[in-house]
Order: structure tokens, then C-alpha cells, then sequence
């Protein structure tokens, strides 16, 4: 499949420094291992080497996925990282051609993991407040071929949204990652169909606390509680030469996350 | 509302996807306890040492509670009403309690006789409660305490829920985590995601964990794109697999290949003749209902190993499934009545199994698949260094392990190997928490024992030779620099000074 103008790409400099680009015949890239152009990357395949002006380096040029969005898009402030969008995913029951609301989009990382988890004919509803991530968003997944017909934006605060035009018992999961989620429980106990999910996310445990007392308030049932954290192991291989033989020693460099998740379900 | 197109298409239902039906596949669940099993009438099923019928269930939609009665019949018990809060007499601390075994009256032989009379469980407790000379002394969390394990005991609470991956997954590890390497749930999640397991995709996986990966994918392929199993031995095992209940429909794009081929296959070596030496029959089934496995023999395993037996990875025990998902076919005789009918039935299948390996074949040698699952009680390096082959440029792999050093030896044989960018090494940690009012705190946490995933992407294979456009020596030098992991430069951006 060769890449084509238009096409959101994921630019990959080193393991910690990967860049989604829009494709443009005009189009330039500069990082540190030189200038790119945009045109040297159209017509090739993924996974090959493109190389800089000056040829003297190269990057690779790959296809996007979960994990590469959330890489890529780490710069941008969020709390919410690769391992969360994976729980929540399985929390969720996010799967082909159900219909899942997600409050609020963010950076967007969990609604492509979403919208990936629903194609074909699944609809993630993904609310923002915010204008300006509203638009940024959107405006990304123009040129994300594969899932935009999966996603419908709204610039609303759910919070006050009325979902007039949804109808009761549609909705296969709810997904929250916003500061106060029991102001909107209450409207969702309708909107989800019988024995639908809750799924969400908050980083303190006082926002626990409340959150599962307006679940009980609002009779949603087995509800549980989880927190996850990540472990990244570091190899370091250590060039220590006896007999010809090389030894590797690994070294642990934790990188641990919070993730207190509320799973639970609609009676 | 900003709308960007027209409505979903068709929606393929799963099957009892409202009501219950006879054969579907169900999750019973009391508490924190699951059991998988099929809905067969007239069938009976032990769970939680009780035994009972689920004909009761049929009709029902899932999230249904049910009361165990006598005779095992299943009542459905609608959902009570909390009590008011009635100023209950309760102590203020446990400084007077002395627990001396002599504070609850009834003897065990009384509660018998209320059990015996048909007593139902509700006023069992509140027997237990009323003659426990220490309750009132209690303060009013352990009175909650005691009332919620005298409930779990003798009152016989069971809802029915629908399979999914959370729900297995979550089974399989609290039941039997050697059947599938103590694969914990949100490993199993990171897998999928970073697999980036999708409908439409063009898998490949091998897998030892009794089928419940493979089910994982396939429920999130949703019986779109191809699933390729690679299995050791005479056949897959799939008894997880089956618990998912999925439709008739999702086995079109289900293949399955032996790894013993496979080297045979990368090389160029392998032909048609290579299959029909197979001697025992593939695990996989088709029923008539379309099911993924012989009922009888899931029910076996499921009834039998789901609740006592202890879990054991040997390849004897790998055997002794393989030998269970065959009885049916020695069934098979007795049902039709004709030996020769039976052999031809035989000769049928291993034509069509045949079929399908080559079928499978073509697919792998396409080497164009669009990711690498493995998840296996055998060394990962070996599987990895030659199914890797099978994957296209720019696709993800993952690879499970139980323990870490197998991966780490994996890691250093890739990056010799060359072609993957992005390896991580990661492990995550899952804790629980009861969230009560004024009692909220972690319960368990899970670490270490869930297992350790190394995942990566592919890129195409360097041919140095093509690489002559590059300047000079120093560039080379310096590309091969940037070929390795930034892990000696890496400054591990998390960690803390």
C-alpha cells in the first residue's frame, strides 16, 4: 500500500521522538537528523527508510496505530497513557460496530483506540468544551481515512447536553476522563442499553469516592474499582566480553502511572 | 450535531444477544466467582458447590438474577430493596467481644433442619443474626460484615451474564491461571491494543493459553479479516475459545497451521504432500450449532477443571485435552450407527482440514500480515526470529511471556536480527480497591505474577548493499548508530532525579 498526499503518517526519529504528519506535496519536515521532504515520503511504502536532503540520515516512515498516536501526541499535556486507553478498552467492551459516547476527547489518543475498536460500522460520539482541542482534533482526523466516518465530534459540555436526538437504550458504553463525571451520571442510565458500561477515569481518589456514590445513587451495579500502574523495563546490554560472549544485564527504570478506573454497569 | 457521513450498515448480532437460548454460551457468576458453561436443558451443572439446572435461565435476558431452590431449579430473584435505616443497636469498638466460638446459638445440625425445611436463605440469616448473642455488640461495619458472609453462604445469589474477554479473562486467571501462563487481564488488554488488534486486520498468533488470546482477538476482529493460528503438537486447543459462544460466521476467517511446517514454509520447501501424513484429527470441530467445540468435551473440562482440579502446564495434560475434544468423534459411531459411515465422516474432515492448512499456507506466504501475536509457555526467540518473516513492514508485534528473562534474551536476538523498531519491555500492575463509605481502601495487588510483554514494530529489512547511496563511511557509522536503541543515550524521561 503506498502512501499518499493527505495522509496522516507517523514519522518515526528514535523510540522517544515520534511526530504524526500530514502529508503535503510542499511539505518539510526538520528534526535532528536533518531536513525531510514530504514528497520523498509519498509513493513509498510504510515501514521503509526515507532518507534526509543531505542522505546522511534517515527516519522511518510508519502506519498509525493506538500505540503510535499516544506516543506521538505525548507532548500535549494529558494524564491519560497507553496502558490506561488499553484497560479502559477492555473495560469497555469497545468492540466492532457498537456505539460508545466519550467525554472529554482530548488529545484524542482514546478515541482512536476507540474508534479503531468499533470499525466497521461502530460510532464513538466524542464530546469537548474546549474550542480550541475541539477544532485541533477534528481537524486531525480529516486525514484519518480509516476511522473518521467512525467518529462524530460535538463542541458541547456534556454535562448541560440534552441528547435529545439519541435515543433510550442506544448505547452500548459511556467512557469518562473528566474532572467531575457524577454531575452527568444520572442521563446516562437511560441512554445505555441493559447491562451497558461505565468506564472512567480519574487520578485522584476523592473523585473515587464521589463518583461511586452517584453510581449507587443512580442504580448502576457491579461496580469495581481498579488502579493500574506501568512498568517500563529498560535493556541494557552490557558489553562485557568473556569467552567471546556478550552479556546482558537489565536495569530497571520505573515509569509508574495511576489509573483508578470505575468500571460498572448498567442494571 | 456535525454528522460525517451516512449511518452504520449492517449490524451482525451476535446470537442471544437479548435472550437466552438453548446452547448459547453463558458466564455464571456469584460474587466475585464466574463459571463458564453452555445452556443445555435437563443438564446438570455444579457452581459454588451447588448443583442446579439452567433450563429456568432460557428466556431470560443476561444480567438476570437467580436463586438457587430445591430440587436445583434456578428462580428468578428480582432485586431487593436495601432495608431503611433504622436506627439499628450497634456497639461503638470490639474492646468486650470475646471470640470464643460459643456466641452464635443455633447449632450446626439447627441450621441443617431450617435448610432441610426449605427455609429460604434471606431468613436463614436473619435467624443466624437473631441468635448471635454478640451482633448488637458489633459496631455497625462488622454487623455489615457478618450479614455479607452469612448472605454469601447461605444465600445462593446467581446472575447469568453474557462472555465476554473482561469476563474469561478475569475467570481463567482467578481459576486457572496456569492454563493460560498467568496471563493476567490488563495484560492481556495491553496486548490487544498494542497489537493493534482490529477488524478487517490479517493476524497471526501462536498461543498456549487454552484458546482465550485467540478468543480475545476474535472477539475484537468481530469475524471481520483472518485470525492464523500456528499450533504445536496434533491441533490447537481452543476450550477457551468456545466459551465466547461466537457465531457460525467467525470460524470463515479462522485458519489454523502447524509450526512444525513452518520452517519448511519460510524456506521455500513446502508442498501439499506435506499434510496428508497428518495422523490425528485438528481439535476444531464444527457442530452442527457451529459452535468452535464439542459440547460434551467443553462441558468436561469446563465442570471438572474450572473448579478443583489443579492447573498444570505439562504437555501430558496437553494431551489429555487434545484426547477429551476428540471423544465426541468416537461419539460419533454410536450416533450414526455405521462404522463406515463414521470413517468416511473422518476422511471427510482430514480432506477438509487439509484444505484449510493450504489455505492457511497461501495466506502466510503472502507475508504480508498485519501483526504477530505470541503468547506461549515456549521460549519467545525461536517463534519470533522465524514468524516475524510473516509479517509486513510497519506492523506491530507482541509477545507474552510469564517471566522476564526469556524476553530479554528475545530483545538482544531482535535487535542482532535487525527489521524492528520501537522494542518495549513492559509489565503493568493492577490493584483493587473496596470504595465504602469511611472503609474505602486498596484490597489486592497484583504484581509480578501477571505476566511481561515485549512488543516492537517491524520495518523492512536492511540490505546494505542497497545502502550504497549513503555518502561516506562516517554516515554509515553513523546510521548503524541510529539502528540501535536509543537505550544507551536513553535518558528514561519518567524516571525521577
Amino acid at each position: 500500500m503506498r502512501i499518499k498526499e493527505n495522509h496522516s503518517v507517523i514519522v518515526y526519529v528514535d523510540d522517544y521522538n515520534m511526530e504524526l504528519v500530514k502529508l503535503k506535496n510542499e511539505g518539510i519536515i526538520t528534526n535532528r537528523k536533518g531536513i525531510f521532504l514530504h514528497k520523498d515520503i509519498i509513493g513509498k511504502e510504510y515501514g521503509h527508510k526515507i532518507y534526509d536532503t543531505l542522505y546522511r540520515n534517515y527516519i522511518y516512515v510508519l502506519k498509525k496505530s493506538p500505540e503510535l498516536i499516544a506516543s506521538s501526541l505525548k507532548r500535549q499535556t494529558q494524564i491519560l497513557y497507553e496502558h490506561d486507553i488499553s484497560f479502559i478498552c477492555l473495560l469497555a467492551n469497545a468492540l466492532p460496530n457498537k456505539t460508545i459516547i466519550e467525554a472529554g476527547t482530548g488529545t484524542g489518543c482514546l478515541t482512536y483506540a476507540l474508534a479503531s475498536s468499533v470499525l466497521p460500522y461502530g460510532t464513538i460520539h466524542t464530546f469537548e468544551f474546549n474550542q480550541e482541542r475541539y477544532l485541533q482534533v477534528k481537524k486531525q482526523y480529516e486525514s484519518f481515512y480509516n476511522i473518521k466516518n467512525n467518529i462524530i465530534f460535538y463542541h458541547k459540555d456534556i454535562i448541560n447536553y440534552d441528547f435529545k436526538e439519541f435515543k433510550e437504550g442506544t448505547i452500548d458504553s459511556v467512557v469518562l476522563d473528566m474532572p467531575n463525571p457524577w454531575l452527568c451520571i444520572k442521563k446516562f442510565h437511560n441512554l445505555l442499553k441493559e447491562r451497558g458500561i461505565i468506564v472512567i477515569f480519574l487520578p485522584c481518589i476523592e473523585q473515587v469516592y464521589k463518583i461511586v456514590d452517584a453510581l449507587e445513587e443512580n442504580n448502576f451495579c457491579e461496580i469495581i474499582t481498579y488502579e493500574l500502574i506501568n512498568k517500563s523495563w529498560s535493556v541494557i546490554q552490557n558489553k562485557k566480553r568473556e569467552n567471546g560472549k556478550m552479556e546482558v544485564s537489565q536495569s530497571v527504570h520505573t515509569s509508574t502511572r495511576k489509573n483508578n478506573t470505575v468500571n460498572n454497569i448498567v442494571d | 450535531m456535525e454528522g460525517s457521513g451516512e449511518q452504520p450498515g449492517p449490524q451482525p448480532q451476535h446470537p442471544g444477544n437479548h435472550r437466552i437460548r438453548d446452547g448459547d454460551f453463558v458466564v455464571l457468576k456469584r460474587e466475585d466467582v464466574f463459571k463458564a458453561v453452555q445452556v443445555q436443558r435437563r443438564k446438570k451443572v455444579t457452581f459454588e458447590k451447588q448443583w442446579f439446572y439452567l433450563d429456568n435461565v432460557i428466556g431470560h435476558g443476561y444480567g438476570t438474577t437467580f436463586e438457587v431452590t430445591s430440587g436445583g431449579s434456578l428462580q428468578p430473584k428480582k432485586k431487593r430493596e436495601e432495608p431503611t435505616a433504622e436506627t439499628k443497636e450497634a456497639g461503638t469498638d470490639n474492646r468486650n467481644i470475646v471470640d470464643d466460638g460459643k456466641s452464635q446459638k443455633l447449632t450446626q445440625d439447627d441450621i441443617k433442619a431450617l435448610k432441610d425445611k426449605g427455609i429460604k436463605g434471606e431468613e436463614i440469616v436473619q435467624q443466624l443474626i437473631e441468635n448471635s448473642t454478640t451482633f448488637r455488640d458489633k459496631t455497625e461495619f462488622a454487623q455489615d460484615k457478618y450479614i455479607k458472609k452469612k448472605k454469601k453462604k447461605y444465600e445462593a445469589i446467581i446472575t447469568v451474564v453474557k462472555p465476554s474477554t473482561r469476563i474469561l479473562s478475569i475467570m481463567y486467571y482467578a481459576r486457572e491461571p496456569g492454563k493460560i501462563n498467568h496471563m493476567r487481564y490488563d495484560t492481556l488488554a495491553q496486548m490487544l491494543t498494542l497489537g493493534n488488534i482490529r477488524a478487517g486486520n490479517k493476524m497471526i498468533v501462536m498461543e498456549t493459553c487454552a484458546g482465550l488470546v485467540l478468543g480475545a482477538m476474535m472477539e475484537r476482529m468481530g469475524g471481520f479479516g483472518s485470525i492464523i493460528q500456528l499450533y504445536p503438537g496434533g491441533g490447537p486447543v481452543r476450550a477457551a475459545t468456545a466459551c465466547f459462544g461466537f457465531p457460525k460466521s467467525f470460524l470463515n476467517g479462522l485458519y489454523e497451521f502447524p509450526l512444525n511446517k513452518v520452517d519448511s514454509l519460510l524456506h521455500g520447501t513446502f508442498s501439499a504432500e506435506m499434510l496428508s501424513s497428518e495422523p490425528k484429527d485438528s481439535a476444531l470441530v464444527e457442530e452442527s450449532n457451529g459452535t468452535l467445540e464439542e459440547k460434551q468435551a467443553s462441558e468436561q473440562e469446563n465442570e471438572d477443571s474450572m473448579a478443583e482440579a489443579p492447573e498444570s502446564n505439562h504437555p501430558e495434560d496437553q494431551e489429555t485435552m487434545e484426547t477429551i475434544f476428540q471423544d465426541p468423534e468416537h461419539k460419533g459411531p454410536k450416533e450414526r450407527g455405521s462404522k463406515k459411515d463414521y470413517i468416511q465422516e473422518k476422511q471427510r474432515r482430514q480432506e477438509e482440514q487439509r484444505k484449510r492448512h493450504l489455505e492457511a499456507a497461501a495466506l502466510l506466504s503472502e507475508r504480508n500480515a498485519d501483526g504477530l501475536i505470541v503468547a506461549s509457555r515456549f521460549h519467545p526467540t525461536p517463534l519470533l526470529l522465524s514468524l516475524l518473516d510473516f509479517v509486513a513492514p510497519s506492523r506491530p508485534f507482541v509477545v507474552y511471556c510469564q517471566y522476564k528473562e526469556p524476553l530479554l534474551e528475545c530483545y538482544t536476538k531482535l535487535r542482532e536480527r535487525g527489521g524492528i523498531i520501537n522494542l518495549r519491555l513492559s509489565e503493568t500492575w493492577l490493584r483493587n480497591y473496596q470504595v465504602l463509605p469511611d472503609r474505602s481502601h486498596p484490597k489486592l495487588l497484583m504484581s509480578g505474577g501477571g505476566g511481561y510483554l515485549l512488543s516492537g514494530f517491524t520495518v523492512a529489512m536492511d540490505n546494505l548493499k542497497a545502502d550504497t547511496r549513503l555518502k561516506s563511511n562516517a554516515s554509515t557509522l553513523e546510521s548503524q548508530e541510529t539502528e540501535e536503541p536509543a537505550a544507551k543515550k536513553r535518558k528514561c524521561p519518567e524516571s525521577d532525579s
